[in-house]
């Protein structure tokens, strides 16, 4: 996440004034719901997720070294938050809901056979991301989208790199194996 | 011909292998592993479909409308021994008044009134009790999140108090006949019980916290809170 808060706005946050913390919250909402939607898959979790994180935020807010970079320390709290989030969704009902519809595609114009294949490719790559475990999804999302290290991904979700390598090693297999039937379909 | 494994293919995908000649130049001779390569390429660049929907533009700002109703008011900071006694007050000044109604002569007593303050006092310190008593269940919540470390002692100091107080507001509620409040309030005293006796291993903060999380304690609290705030 890119900074939008400045060290002032950070220290008042962290000495209780909420309206400095309001400012964060303001900040990166966007950000923290892009990373708790692609974890958690829909969106009502993903809404849960980042409300859900802003309050864990300014309860640990008083922790938080200053040193440290605000915005790799929130997709922490972000990540964990959602994949807690995901794990009381699989245990309650076991239920994903597909993307939906309507949801924007990437491009511009592109033609209703193009647009309905992107339907399914994402219809598909949800439900296959459905099936791997919180690790495995976790790990995922933060190398794959937010294009995260090793060494970050496996920091933010407190485990170890080798830990994380194998996770993303079998969710990169499960993927392989889940969208194999469409592979080389579209060009 | 020894081939790289999936997982190398992986790794160089993304920038993390240990980029020895050895892949390189097998990828450069070895016709079978780049159409390998190409294929994870493929499904890696699929799962790029998967778009987060569009935010509104007032998006942070309706975020902050959601968050700020749950945050703490800052008046919360004073010690939590004072709600003890603010309870311990209110239960005392709910039976000064009950005596007074039996002592005084009945012309200088309006009990009407005199029930309506009675109430009044103890709600107010009730609603007090009850968002106290989320902020802390939230803060348990939070714990039994991994990387969050133990409840702090001055935490569990505070849900021994928090409990002393249920009681005293229990033991009130089933006085004036409010069943219903007085179970909820037992349901809280057993949680806080619980706290205050510090649950230090992870499984035992993760069990915690699922029985708050199952018995929707924090809802029946601020559905509690608000109802009472109406009176």
């Amino acid at each position: 996440m890119k900074a939008v808060v400045t060290e002032d706005v950070l220290a008042r946050a962290r000495s209780g004034d909420q309206a400095a913390f309001r400012t964060i919250v303001e900040g990166y909402s966007r950000d923290v719901f892009r990373l708790a939607f692609r974890i958690t898959g829909n969106e009502e979790d993903a809404e849960d997720a980042v409300q859900e994180t802003f309050l864990r935020a300014y309860r640990k807010l008083e922790g938080f070294e200053a040193r440290a970079n605000f915005g790799t320390w929130l997709y922490r709290v972000t990540a964990n938050t959602s994949i807690d989030v995901l794990r009381r969704r699989k245990r309650s009902d076991g239920r994903t809901e597909p993307l939906e519809d309507d949801a924007p595609s990437v491009g511009i114009a592109p033609s209703q056979e193009k647009m309905v294949y992107r339907r399914q490719v994402r219809e598909r790559v949800e439900s296959a991301l459905s099936c791997l475990s919180e690790l495995e999804r976790g790990a995922f999302v933060l190398r794959h989208f937010e294009e995260m290290s090793l060494a970050e991904v496996s920091a933010s979700l407190d485990t170890s790199v080798s830990a994380t390598k194998q996770a993303l090693f079998r969710a990169v297999r499960k993927l392989r194996k889940s969208l194999a039937p469409v592979e080389g379909s579209a060009s | 011909m020894n081939h790289p494994s999936e997982e190398d293919l992986v790794l160089h995908l993304y920038g993390e292998a240990d980029e020895s000649d050895f892949l390189r130049k097998h990828l450069e001779s070895c016709a079978r592993c780049r159409e390998e390569l190409s294929v994870l390429r493929q499904v890696l660049s699929e799962v790029d479909e998967m778009t987060p929907p569009e935010r509104p533009s007032d998006y942070g700002a309706r975020v902050w409308e959601r968050v700020s109703k749950e945050l703490p008011l800052p008046l919360k900071k004073a010690s939590p021994r004072s709600y003890y006694w603010l309870a311990a007050a209110a239960v005392l000044l709910v039976a000064t008044f009950l005596a007074g109604r039996f002592t005084a002569p009945p012309d200088e007593i309006d009990p009407a009134r005199a029930g309506h303050i009675r109430e009044r006092i103890l709600l107010v310190a009730l609603s007090d009790h009850l968002e106290q008593s989320q902020v802390l269940l939230l803060e348990v919540v939070n714990r039994g999140d991994r990387s969050a470390p133990p409840l702090a002692p001055l935490e569990r100091e505070r849900a021994a108090e928090l409990l002393q107080a249920s009681r005293l507001y229990r033991q009130t509620a089933f006085q004036v006949g409010e069943v219903a409040t007085a179970d909820l309030l037992e349901e809280l005293e057993r949680i806080l019980l619980d706290v205050s006796q510090g649950p230090e291993s992870l499984e035992a903060r993760e069990g915690l916290r699922s029985r708050i999380e199952e018995q929707d304690m924090l809802f029946k609290l601020r559905v509690l809170g608000s109802t009472v705030k109406k009176f």
